[in-house]
């Protein structure tokens, strides 16, 4: 299953683009998983880039996975919240999947 | 959702019929051994019995077998064992495909003083003879030599390296921890000085292990106190793990053969499945045959990180593992994988599948849908 992601904003103008697994994430909600899975309060890059996939694939999950097109994130901040950009309010979620 | 273990490299789940030993041994004999009561010479008689199973799976004589906690331990024990007992030489020889615990323990040798040498291996992971021989010089005192590797899987040739060891007058210490189980060790054909083993890698349990000290061998004692373990390992012995270690070398050994034609038919189809569907796959190490051990597949891929397929294959519910270290800010490939010269373009997406006794072609079936999957969301 391929997928791909589409952030944009409000001007359809494009924030990022490509695999999922590339999306900017926050340090805070990092750690806050690394502490959750690994106990580990200052996380190794190991147990690092496995916080970003797990915060990554909830998000994936919540979508069902399924090709979803300008999505606005406002509805789903609770399982967004971890991307690292200012106004999450404001954009839209593209997912394509083949 | 149902979960395919496949780490057995990393650890073993405990054998049934071992189980079933340790909570009969639990509740029924908890003395300790020193103790000159009936309770405790029981638990005396329960450990040495142990030590009796324990030495003849392996070709031993159950003086030679001294219990501690782990692979860990008893490789500390010996190289730094022999050290202490031995302290006018101060060379130590190892590969650059070991275990940490070796590196480790020789990295605190050197910072007392020892000199460490180290020997190349090829890119299947084996040492170079020629150069072993070249290098033991008058001042060496050990060998140190992973007899089957645990990230790829290379078989060393112990009898010819141990021919060379001892034309040289030098130790040998063997880490035979992943050998043990899968391959058939009888210390009376072999001449080795060391041997390090670990119940956890053959489904006993986690805590217990043991070194193989050649009769004539002397090492000293890393652990002051009591005199247990022949006073080369104080504490009141474990006497649950002693004999649970025991019960399971004994239950493996006794079906050695079969359990190796098992995991080898087992590589052979997987390695043959995931080459279907990813053609870019190596094999590190060297081919599935009597030079690797049986059930370790360690494979390459290229435009995916090791991390990344791990985290993949576990959401699908297959546990396997990787040889990554990790650096301040970057994942960093294995010293094993970095000394055989795996290539730029596959040695970030490493990861090793470890079978075991229940592995199923079944499931191998299900590793590779899952790992097709896998590359594809990746990639």
């Amino acid at each position: 299953m391929k997928m791909k992601v589409i952030i944009e904003n409000a001007k359809q103008e494009i924030l990022f683009q490509g695999n999922p697994i590339n999306l900017p994430v926050k340090e805070e909600d990092i750690k806050r998983v690394s502490i959750e899975m690994f106990r580990d309060e200052n996380p190794c890059i190991i147990h690092q880039s496995y916080a970003v996939q797990k915060l990554i694939e909830g998000m994936l999950s919540h979508f069902g996975k399924q090709s979803i097109s300008r999505v606005p994130l406002s509805n789903h901040l609770e399982h967004v919240s971890f991307l690292k950009y200012d106004n999450l309010d404001q954009l839209f979620l593209t997912l394509e999947v083949k | 959702m149902k979960r395919v273990y496949l780490d057995h490299a990393a650890t073993t789940p405990i054998d049934l019929r071992v189980q079933k030993k340790m909570i009969s041994v639990m509740k029924h004999v908890y003395g300790n051994p020193s103790s000159l009561h009936t309770t405790g010479i029981e638990a005396r008689h329960m450990i040495e019995d142990a030590r009796i199973m324990m030495a003849k799976t392996i070709g031993a004589q159950p003086k030679e077998v001294y219990f501690c906690s782990g692979g860990t331990e008893a490789t500390n024990l010996a190289i730094k064992g022999l050290a202490k007992a031995h302290p006018t030489k101060k060379e130590i020889i190892t590969t650059t495909i070991e275990h940490h615990a070796t590196t480790h323990a020789i990295d605190d040798l050197v910072k007392e003083g020892y000199h460490q040498k180290m020997v190349s291996v090829d890119s299947f992971g084996f040492i170079d003879l020629f150069e072993l021989e070249a290098i033991i010089s008058e001042d060496t005192l050990l060998v140190s030599v992973i007899w089957g590797n645990n990230e790829i899987g290379t078989i060393q040739d112990i009898k010819k390296i141990s021919k060379i060891c001892q034309k040289k007058g030098v130790y040998l210490h063997v880490d035979g921890v992943q050998a043990f189980g899968q391959i058939d060790i009888n210390l009376s054909k072999l001449h080795i000085d060391l041997l390090t083993l670990s119940a956890h890698k053959f489904y006993g349990p986690k805590g217990i292990g043991c070194l193989y000290v050649r009769e004539g061998v002397t090492i000293e004692h890393l652990i002051a106190g009591g005199a247990q373990e022949f006073g080369k390992r104080a504490g009141t012995e474990n006497g649950l793990g002693i004999v649970s270690m025991a019960y399971a070398a004994y239950l493996l050994k006794r079906n050695i053969k079969s359990y190796i034609k098992h995991l080898t038919t087992l590589s052979i189809d997987l390695y043959e499945r995931i080459r279907e569907i990813a053609p870019d796959v190596i094999l590190n190490g060297p081919e599935i045959g009597i030079q690797r051990l049986p059930g370790n597949l360690n494979l390459s891929f290229t435009d995916v990180t090791s991390n990344q397929l791990i985290f993949q294959l576990s959401e699908r519910g297959f546990d396997v593992s990787a040889g990554s270290a990790c650096t301040s800010d970057s994942i960093k490939p294995s010293h094993v994988l970095e000394a055989i010269r795996v290539p730029e373009s596959h040695i970030h997406g490493s990861i090793r599948i470890t079978l075991g006794k229940d592995s199923s072609l079944a499931d191998n079936l299900l590793i590779t849908n899952a790992l097709l999957d896998t590359l594809d969301t990746l990639r």
